[in-house]
């Protein structure tokens, strides 16, 4: 099974959102991580046929996807960042009316939504109003309309965005397992999501695709570039005005800095590397303090 | 496709406001039929108690039933001899016989007839005006002007009230033209014309003297003034009581019911394609299988709920009207009792066809008013602009009534509802209006409600494809 993505790009006006991305797709999970305005969302809508791009196509199995829609869509499962719901619906018939509009048999959708709603931890919400649901539970509707039809293609952007751990962890755990048969693509800003669940990983930058490869040989880029340090108060202020600094840790007038750079820090120990060092070493520019 | 539609119709019914907006509504016209269309009715029963509202409508039902029968000679003899009876009862003898004098006997005899000896009706005119005139009271007479017809204003009795109640019951079967004319099977009252160089010339307007004019007959065709004749042999000649119809007749036809539930129509369709980017959800159904089957189940579902609303409203209104009176007759002549309604009379229909015809026509001005409530909820992605504009649409030949028109405001939906601009004898210019297609006669109206249904399609047709694929816009 393969998704490929070729020379793909859009253009808002003068801002190019998706800069000729090219991609190949398989089974597994593919995490995509990105800062924000980074063409994300963009070129995930593109995927699912739902934005027209300005140039390139997508392809399933060899074949554009847009010439034979209807059966694309039927292996597509996609659930947006922007989450969107009628609001005097209850659960249950929001679900039903998503599998309807997928043109989904009833016996096969009415088990379906009993497992998902079992699975994503819904059962006692079948009959509540949508609008009455926590943004949580609204991930988890969200995220259960897209597994309604099996799909062997899974969009989903930014799936964890206002899970508390534990819902986190079980929705890792069942991406996990969905993408043992099916492409799943997740979007996030969270980089814990995709660290222990991502086979693959595309680092996108202003509509760009800076890299696309498994976890390890992105890790395998930052050996040597990220330190521990020990120091005092003064010492880490330079260290934080000087360098990427990914984490900081008080003990009493001690400070432990982890510190991703390309120059050796002749005081530092160097570290095995994650991926919030490779995150941060890629997007310090665009990432603001307000961030941590 | 069922199950689509279902799932439109929640989306539309699942808010509260809607549905205690669609409860006050239909129920508020209930409360509006009433108003207008009861409680104003009043009668006077045998012993001259003054009845109202409910109450008047069943005696006045009872009273037309009693006065049933075939209209020929034989009945009109009778119905003749009825009134003078019923007259002799109401009158204030004693009155009447100070102000008529010695002539008092003979006015009730012929009273009300035609082709009388103009020097009586003359010499009685003139001592009546003396001595009226002594007395200080209103001239109590209504007479032609070559004397040759009589008629009692009935002034003089205890209560006035009664005397006008009296007045209207003869005035129902007995109005000289044309309903006595066209049901009095004797009477040949039909339009006489010759056709020269190709225009119709009217020697006779007959029938239609009262209702349509020399100068509207002359304009139309052959073939409309042959279906004119024809349905003025073929209407029914028995009376009765047609009081439950007219009520009915009456409560359809007030606009401001319409007008409210074409408001209604408005608020639960203005949203109804602007719901899903409004709530973000054109994103999901834009990738699933059956979007192609959203917009048409959208265009059903417009349609359903329009001809439910006036499906619901015609029977909550059948249902008040037949608790009140039976609803019955509905094949004889379309002849509204005056009162009940006077100066309203539509005589070449049955009440069937008329409640048929004003039924569709209101129907179709409601489906006018979805149709552009949806296309522009579809054009716009915006309800509050929707509502607005078509609210517009509708209120528009508000503006001009009274007033020349800058074009043609038939195809009004508001227009379409003013039902006494309908086969009424009053109007010439609107629906009442024959078109003359080929060899075949059509109503006005019944173009326009096909010019609705074209442009329907049409507007339908331009949704259809604006609404394919690829309509993420945010």
């Amino acid at each position: 099974m393969e998704l490929r993505i070729e020379e793909l790009t859009k253009q808002f006006g003068k801002t190019v959102a998706v800069d000729h991305a090219n991609l190949s797709l398989h089974e597994g999970v593919i995490g995509l991580l990105g800062s924000n305005g980074s063409g994300k969302s963009t070129m995930m809508k593109m995927i699912c046929g739902i934005l027209p791009s300005n140039s390139g196509n997508v392809f399933y199995e060899n074949e554009e996807i847009l010439k034979n829609y209807d059966n694309y869509v039927m292996n597509l499962g996609y659930m947006p960042q922007q989450l969107g719901f009628y609001p005097n619906f209850t659960v249950q018939e929001f679900l039903e009316y998503m599998s309807v509009v997928k043109g989904l048999k009833k016996e096969f959708y009415m088990k379906k939504i009993e497992e998902l709603l079992m699975k994503l931890n819904l059962e006692e919400k079948r009959k509540a109003k949508i609008k009455n649901l926590s943004g949580g539970m609204l991930r988890r509707v969200g995220v259960a309309q897209a597994l309604l039809n099996e799909p062997k293609i899974l969009i989903l952007d930014e799936p964890t965005a206002g899970l508390d751990p534990k819902e986190r962890i079980s929705l890792r755990n069942m991406i996990s397992r969905l993408g043992e048969e099916s492409i799943v693509l997740l979007s996030t800003h969270i980089v814990s999501d995709i660290e222990s669940i991502a086979d693959k990983i595309v680092i996108m930058k202003k509509g760009k695709i800076l890299y696309y490869d498994t976890p390890e040989n992105l890790l395998k880029m930052m050996e040597g570039k990220v330190y521990e340090v020990v120091c005092d108060r003064k010492t880490a202020e330079r260290y934080m005005t000087e360098q990427i600094v990914v984490n900081v840790k008080k003990h009493h007038d001690q400070y432990t800095l982890r510190i991703v750079s390309d120059e050796v820090i002749e005081d530092g120990t160097s570290i095995e590397a994650g991926l919030d060092d490779l995150y941060l070493y890629h997007f310090n520019d665009e990432v603001k303090l307000e961030d941590f | 496709m069922a199950k689509m539609i279902l799932f439109e119709l929640k989306k539309i019914f699942k808010s509260k406001f809607k549905l205690i907006l669609c409860a006050f509504v239909l129920l508020g016209n209930l409360w509006m039929s009433h108003y207008y269309n009861v409680q104003y009715i009043s009668a006077v029963n045998e012993n001259k108690m003054e009845l109202h509202g409910v109450e008047a409508l069943r005696y006045l039902d009872q009273f037309y039933s009693d006065l049933k029968g075939t209209v020929n000679a034989t009945y009109l003899k009778d119905i003749e001899m009825k009134k003078t009876e019923m007259l002799k009862r109401f009158m204030d003898h004693d009155k009447s016989k100070e102000v008529f004098g010695e002539y008092y006997p003979m006015i009730l005899e012929i009273n009300d007839k035609e082709n009388l000896d103009p020097e009586l009706v003359k010499e009685i005119v003139e001592t009546t005006e003396k001595t009226c005139k002594q007395l200080n009271i209103p001239f109590p007479l209504s007479y032609n002007d070559d004397y040759t017809y009589l008629k009692i204003d009935m002034l003089y009795l205890t209560d006035y009230k009664h005397t006008r109640q009296a007045f209207w019951y003869f005035d129902g079967p007995l109005q000289s033209t044309p309903f006595m004319q066209i049901l009095n099977e004797e009477e040949n009252q039909k339009i006489e014309y010759i056709v020269v160089n190709n225009q119709v010339k009217i020697k006779d307007t007959g029938f239609a003297d009262s209702f349509w004019p020399y100068e509207w007959l002359e304009k139309y065709p052959v073939q409309v003034i042959d279906y004119l004749n024809d349905r003025y042999e073929n209407m029914s000649s028995s009376y009765d009581s047609t009081v439950g119809a007219t009520t009915l007749f009456n409560c359809i036809s007030n606009y401001m019911i319409w007008l409210l539930n074409m408001l209604l129509i408005i608020v639960l369709l203005a949203d109804v394609f602007s719901t899903e980017q409004r709530h973000k959800m054109d994103q999901y159904l834009a990738c699933a299988k059956e979007y192609k089957k959203i917009t048409m189940a959208k265009i059903l579902t417009v349609l359903i709920v329009t001809v439910t609303i006036f499906a619901i409203q015609m029977g909550l209104l059948y249902g008040f009207v037949s608790w009140i009176v039976p609803i019955k007759n509905l094949d004889v002549q379309a002849v509204i009792p005056n009162c009940l309604m006077p100066l309203r009379r539509f005589d070449l229909f049955t009440f069937k066809e008329l409640l048929i015809r004003t039924g569709i026509t209101v129907l179709f001005a409601l489906l006018s008013v979805s149709i552009v409530t949806s296309v522009l909820s579809c054009l716009t992605q915006n309800r509050i602009f929707s509502s607005i504009a078509t609210m517009l649409f509708v209120a528009l030949p508000m503006v001009f009534i009274n007033n020349t028109t800058p074009f043609n405001m038939d195809y009004f939906p508001f227009e379409m509802l003013r039902m006494d601009t309908l086969f009424g004898n009053n109007i010439r210019f609107g629906f009442n209006q024959l078109i003359c297609i080929g060899e075949n006669v059509y109503y006005k109206a019944s173009i326009i409600c096909v010019g609705w249904v074209i442009a329907g399609i049409l507007l339908y047709l331009f949704c259809y494809l604006k609404e394919r694929r690829h309509i993420v816009r945010s």
